[in-house]
């Protein structure tokens, strides 16, 4: 029960970042997924229940604050969460470097998926910016993840030390 | 008293020796030899010691002076600190005041009713171009209703709840307005594109539209009142298929500054736009 209630706290607080604050300092175009990392995050560290729990809440709460159809995001962030867990038990990710590729091929592909969903839905008069803005998209999200993975780790050892075992 | 010849022969010399200096002495004082001659052996000294006098006095003087100037420039610091505060709310203020005043200019050129809203939040992600407006249903704000500055159109309420609404805008490819090139009248539908600016489709192939041009609302969507500002056309080339001519045009707002907006409280029908209607001054 007492990780779920980090899990909410978790989304709540990086929500309250992607939507307020952190425009102020990256353009919004450019902005990097937080919550994107805290799934990864979640597929590295959490057992399987409650970090899908996690990908799909936090789905849902991106989806209720950005312009998305509901469930993309929610979607897309459990499909992120099976692949980081699956890529950290078949090879060693669990280094800087390799949680934040993993974190940037993540971001690219919902980068993609989005583009898709998109397109099907109408013109995009985007030609090919799409691609150099996805790549950078990606790239800010991947290099934000190295900030904020130790961040999250010391969150986590942080609260379990309050509360006490799961 | 002197104990022998040779000590009153020194006391003597002594004496002598400080009669010869008071008599040689001129009227002004340090001319005599005897004077430069005591001034020669002893000057060096006393440079030396007036020169360690002063540098210690000049430490200590500085140290004092050193302290009060630190004083009073930790002081003169809290003051500018305290003005500049003072002075950035002034700023912000007055730029506050300006916006507003310019939203209640615009409140009433506007036919409709319409209420004012401060811009709270923007897109969780970024794919999308939306931002969050403090009102929702309880202040009569719902879907579909047009969203504008002083500058032009916004966007459009796209969802919302009781306190709070959220705006696509202009400039994301999910929004399409039914547009007017102002100066040669000739319709087309604009929407937002992922690349910054909007694209103008539809635009007929014999019309004179070129870069610099005026694009308003034609208010053939039902939703946005004609005649408000959209932007100017950036470039103009011929659509795919080659039956259209379209315009890439960058909008009169400027998005990432918006900080209060005015939303128009129109019809859920949308507003009277019979044929003609539109074209009418």
């Amino acid at each position: 029960m007492r990780v779920f209630t980090f899990i909410v706290l978790g989304c709540l607080v990086v929500v309250i970042v992607q939507v307020a604050s952190i425009g102020f300092v990256v353009p919004a175009a450019y902005k990097p997924d937080i919550m994107l990392i805290l799934v990864v995050w979640a597929g590295i560290r959490l057992e399987a229940v409650p970090g899908i729990v996690l990908a799909f809440f936090g789905g849902i709460v991106v989806d209720i604050f950005s312009g998305s159809p509901t469930g993309l995001f929610a979607l897309v962030y459990c499909l992120t969460f099976v692949a980081s867990g699956s890529a950290n038990s078949t090879f060693d990710i669990d280094t800087p470097v390799g949680r934040a590729l993993v974190v940037f091929v993540a971001a690219l592909l919902t980068g993609v998926f989005v583009v898709l969903t998109r397109w099907f839905a109408g013109p995009l008069g985007a030609g090919t910016y799409a691609v150099p803005a996805a790549l950078a998209k990606s790239l800010i999200t991947g290099l934000t993840s190295l900030a904020v993975f130790p961040l999250l780790d010391r969150s986590w050892a942080g609260y379990e030390k309050l509360v006490g075992e799961r | 008293m002197p104990r022998s010849i040779r000590e009153i022969a020194i006391i003597l010399l002594f004496i002598a020796g400080g009669l010869v200096i008071l008599f040689s002495t001129g009227t002004k004082p340090g001319d005599s030899a005897a004077a430069r001659a005591l001034y020669t052996v002893i000057r060096p000294i006393q440079h030396a010691v007036y020169g360690i006098h002063h540098r210690i006095g000049g430490i200590w003087n500085s140290y004092f002076d050193l302290v009060g100037v630190r004083e009073e420039n930790r002081s003169l610091q809290e003051e500018i600190r305290k003005l500049r505060r003072q002075r950035s709310v002034l700023l912000f203020k007055e730029r506050e005041n300006r916006r507003l005043r310019k939203l209640l200019d615009l409140k009433r050129q506007h036919e409709f009713p319409s209420i004012a809203a401060r811009v709270i939040g923007e897109d969780a992600v970024g794919w999308y171009r939306t931002l969050f407006i403090d009102r929702g249903s309880s202040d009569g704000v719902l879907t579909e209703m047009p969203v504008t500055v002083a500058e032009g159109v916004v966007g459009r309420v796209t969802r919302n709840s009781q306190d709070m609404s959220q705006v696509t805008l202009l400039t994301d490819p999910g929004l399409t307005v039914g547009c007017r090139i102002a100066r040669t009248r000739d319709r087309g539908v604009l929407s937002g594109s992922l690349e910054s600016g909007c694209v103008l489709r539809y635009i007929r192939l014999e019309s004179d539209v070129r870069p610099g041009d005026e694009v308003v609302t034609s208010g053939m969507d039902g939703i946005f009142p004609r005649g408000l500002p959209v932007g100017r056309i950036e470039s103009v080339t011929k659509g795919e298929q080659g039956l259209f001519l379209e315009a890439r045009v960058t909008p009169a707002v400027n998005f990432s500054d918006i900080e209060e907006v005015l939303v128009v409280l129109g019809r859920r029908g949308g507003f009277d736009v019979r044929p003609g209607l539109e074209d009418r001054p």
